[in-house]
């Protein structure tokens, strides 16, 4: 199924695959089953991906680095979205939130780029815990009115009553990074090697994080944790009869996806040297919905793609001559068409596509 | 605007350049920027020492034989209006300084044949009245399309948030509408400038204009847009309003995107005051005022706009008859160069010309001006020939860029809305009076420019 990680049992599969053959589409399998392929792959896409997106797709760097950081919120949205079956319709609060904590934690305590990630993440932590605890006591639409009032409530303190910390509407323009470790400044270019791929130091961070963050979500949703995450996604009930705990899975789902929001906050924080009030807006959270779904619910690279092909219409498309300006409308027919025509995303598409050349679907 | 392949390897080698510093790789971009300068054929001389004399910073040297401004304006959202009147604007700028026309003859530093040899090109954008998309937008520009000047806003969290990125890129940002005190004030930044005047300005405009018109023991009621613009605008008219005696009965502030006003209006109402001041702007603003005469209000007290535009007027229509408030510029200021520049414009676009537009127009030859001056776009030398730089050929007098905040002390229209029936063509206000500059401004310690510390050249 293609909603469904790849090995889910990997042992069984790999058995089998073995004694049936040793035909190309049989090795591809295999290659894919194991966990550390996963990595691999995203290893070899984000140091490809620049130069493809820089010379092909008209693109730049920058935006190649935002992308990234969008795909991360995106990879921890689908954990709770496509893997547990909860719609949160707050989840800017966490990627603002994140933004605003690790910008403040950077002008007012330190200014190193890994403790900077670190207090806007355990912050989101800190914060999806109790927004959590409150708005899971209702499930289906009340938990995604619950949690965007939340996220309402959050945008609308940091736009007044919290101003002196935030600078509100202005966003907060104190952010100040210092070289990572002390030595590589992360607005720099980068040496030798690596500059054949990429032009800028940030985009190694963020891919370095990216790839860490892939290889979190893979490890988390190949886990027994994961597979209760799924039970819980296909009936909530029997789930519970099992004898699981499916509060406080759920709970934890929550925690793990505002996390990864946290991560992509704080990076967006470093990325931009400022926060905009916006990132608390509702949109956001509305973005994020629609990166995951366009790019695939229920599925580890989706996502990846939703978040790119979102931020390529809204900074490429909308700087072209005449199309520009109706770039919204262009997002929305794209959504409408990407819903109708494959209904499991980018990612369903890829997976339909590669299933007809391999000659079907292994699974 | 230059191919992708070429601007990728050349960015990298500058990069590398930066990063390595080493007298090999210097020369290397030594030679590319020659090379660039042969391609172009019609640069002249100045250009080979242009690039050769400074080091490279943010966009600089230019590469081939034009150079690109970014317009970073709203195409939608609320503010998409006055964008559009912007880009106009912009795009005759870019006319203009290709070809001559407008302004070009009055500016003795400009030509008519491009900027130091180069031909202009543009690249616009959408900021959708957001800072985030808009900052997004300007990254864009800066390292795709190798803008050498970001100019546009018409919203003040937009300016800002460019502005921060500007500097922290090394590219110019010549602000277009923004009026918040915060802009020159403690969010200002080094390679930022602003033409247009702030709250604290409106506020020593519009006071005496009150209180020759009403009279000077009055009480008033404010009503502010619940952000840092809406805020340091009620402040500043508090204080000085204050000034010439009268008194606050209480400022209440509206959540942003209010649609309807009714429950604060009539808690205004109620208050007994004299003056209503409405501290919003755009749709809100529009909207505040058209409430506040459909519910009678106006029959009782005196309502003031302090910061509005042609646009929002139209949008309010018979409601702003009588109401006073500043404006950026308008057409019916008469002297040399508005003239010059509403004939342009209605020569191009068939239309009047709004405040905002003028202020892009003014910016971008501003910045086309201040490179010429200084020979070349190595940034820092261009901010220093902006500092302290006096000029009158803008259309509203004698003006200072002032180096201590980069804020331009200039006169300050004051206007008051027509009554519908007087409303044509374009024109919904009647000009007061046009403020002098040395009835307002403040000095580099006081008001705003306290709080601002601009930051570095990029070349110390």
């Amino acid at each position: 199924m293609s909603d469904e990680p790849r090995d889910a049992t990997p042992a069984a599969a790999s058995e089998s695959g073995a004694d049936v053959s040793d035909g190309f589409a049989a090795r591809l399998s295999r290659f894919r089953e194991r966990e550390s392929s996963t990595v691999l792959i995203t290893i070899v896409g984000v140091l490809v991906f620049p130069f493809i997106f820089n010379n092909l797709l008209n693109g730049y760097t920058q935006l190649a680095t935002l992308m990234l950081i969008w795909g991360i919120f995106a990879v921890g949205f689908d954990i709770l979205l496509g893997y547990t079956g909860l719609l949160s319709f707050g989840h800017a609060v966490f990627w603002g939130g994140a933004a605003y904590a690790a910008g403040i934690f950077s002008a007012s305590v330190s200014s190193q780029p890994l403790l900077v990630l670190l207090a806007g993440t355990v912050f989101a932590v800190l914060l999806a815990w109790v927004v959590g605890f409150l708005s899971l006591r209702r499930g289906g639409i009340y938990f995604a009115i619950l949690t965007l009032t939340f996220g309402q409530m959050a945008f609308y303190l940091a736009a007044s009553p919290l101003a002196f910390l935030t600078n509100g509407e202005n966003g907060f323009t104190s952010v100040t990074i210092a070289p990572l470790l002390g030595v590589i400044d992360l607005h720099g270019g980068v040496p030798f090697p690596l500059s054949i791929a990429v032009d800028n130091m940030l985009y190694v961070f963020v891919a370095v994080v990216t790839v860490l963050s892939v290889a979190m979500a893979n490890r988390i949703l190949h886990s027994p944790y994961g597979i209760v995450f799924r039970a819980i996604r296909e009936n909530e009930r029997r789930a519970e009869f099992v004898g699981l705990h499916v509060w406080r899975y759920k709970l934890m789902a929550f925690i793990i996806s505002a996390a990864f929001a946290g991560i992509a906050g704080s990076l967006f924080a470093i990325e931009g040297n400022y926060v905009p009030l916006g990132s608390l807006y509702w949109t956001e959270s509305g973005a994020i919905v629609i990166m995951t779904v366009l790019g695939g619910v229920g599925s580890l690279f989706g996502p990846l793609f939703g978040a790119g092909l979102y931020l390529y219409i809204e900074n490429i498309v909308s700087g072209f001559e005449t199309l520009g300006s109706f770039w919204h409308l262009i997002l929305g027919i794209v959504f409408v068409v990407a819903v109708v025509v494959f209904p499991d995303g980018i990612w369903g598409g890829i997976e339909y596509l590669r299933d007809k050349v391999t000659g079907g679907d292994e699974s | 605007m230059p191919t992708n392949g070429s601007s990728v390897s050349r960015r990298q080698l500058l990069q590398t350049t930066g990063a390595a510093g080493t007298v090999g790789i210097a020369g290397l971009a030594g030679c590319s920027g020659d090379g660039g300068d042969g391609g172009g054929g019609g640069g002249d001389g100045g250009d080979g020492g242009d690039s050769d004399s400074y080091p490279a910073l943010g966009n600089f040297p230019v590469e081939g034989d034009t150079v690109t401004f970014g317009f970073n304006v709203p195409q939608s959202g609320p503010y998409s209006s006055e964008g559009q009147d912007e880009l106009r604007a912009y795009q005759l700028a870019k006319k203009h300084l290709n070809n001559g026309g407008g302004w070009i003859e009055d500016f003795e530093d400009l030509s008519g044949d491009g900027v130091l040899g180069y031909t202009v090109d543009s690249v616009n954008g959408d900021t959708a009245t957001d800072a985030d998309t808009a900052r997004q937008s300007a990254q864009r520009m800066i390292n795709r399309d190798d803008a050498v000047m970001v100019s546009g806003g018409s919203s003040s969290a937009v300016a800002i948030a460019v502005q921060g990125l500007c500097q922290q890129e090394n590219v110019m940002f010549m602000a277009c509408l923004t009026h918040s005190n915060d802009t020159t004030g403690k969010d200002c930044v080094r390679y930022g400038f602003r033409e247009m005047f702030n709250a604290y300005m409106t506020g020593q405009a519009l006071a005496p204009v009150l209180e020759e018109e009403y009279g000077s023991d009055n009480t008033f009621y404010q009503l502010y847009a619940d952000y840092s613009w809406g805020q340091t605008v009620q402040e500043s008219m508090n204080q000085f309003l204050s000034d010439v005696g009268w008194e606050e009965l209480n400022s209440v502030p509206t959540p942003l995107g209010t649609s309807d006003f009714s429950s604060y209006l009539s808690e205004a109402a109620n208050s007994g005051a004299d003056v209503l001041l409405l501290d919003h702007y755009g749709l809100d603003g529009a909207n505040s005022v058209s409430q506040a005469v459909n519910a009678g209000l106006d029959e009782d007290m005196e309502i003031v706009v302090p910061l509005y535009n042609r646009p929002m007027a139209q949008a309010a229509g018979g409601s702003i008859e009588g109401v006073f408030g500043t404006i950026a510029w308008d057409s019916q200021i008469d002297n040399d160069a508005s003239n010059s520049f509403t004939t342009a414009f209605e020569d191009e676009y068939d239309r009047v010309p709004s405040g905002p537009a003028q202020l892009a127009y003014a910016q971008t030859l501003q910045y086309a001006a201040a490179a010429e001056r200084a020979g070349t776009f190595y940034p820092p030398e261009v901010i220093r020939e902006l500092e302290d730089y006096e000029y009158d050929n803008v259309g509203l007098g004698q003006e200072t860029m002032r180096a201590c905040d980069h804020q331009a002390q200039r006169s300050i229209p004051v206007a008051r809305g027509l009554p519908e029936s007087e409303q044509s063509d374009g024109n919904f206000i009647d000009l007061v009076q046009v403020t002098s500059r040395d009835d307002v401004g403040y000095a580099c310690d006081s008001g705003p420019a306290a709080e601002c510390e601009l930051g570095e050249y990029g070349d110390e």
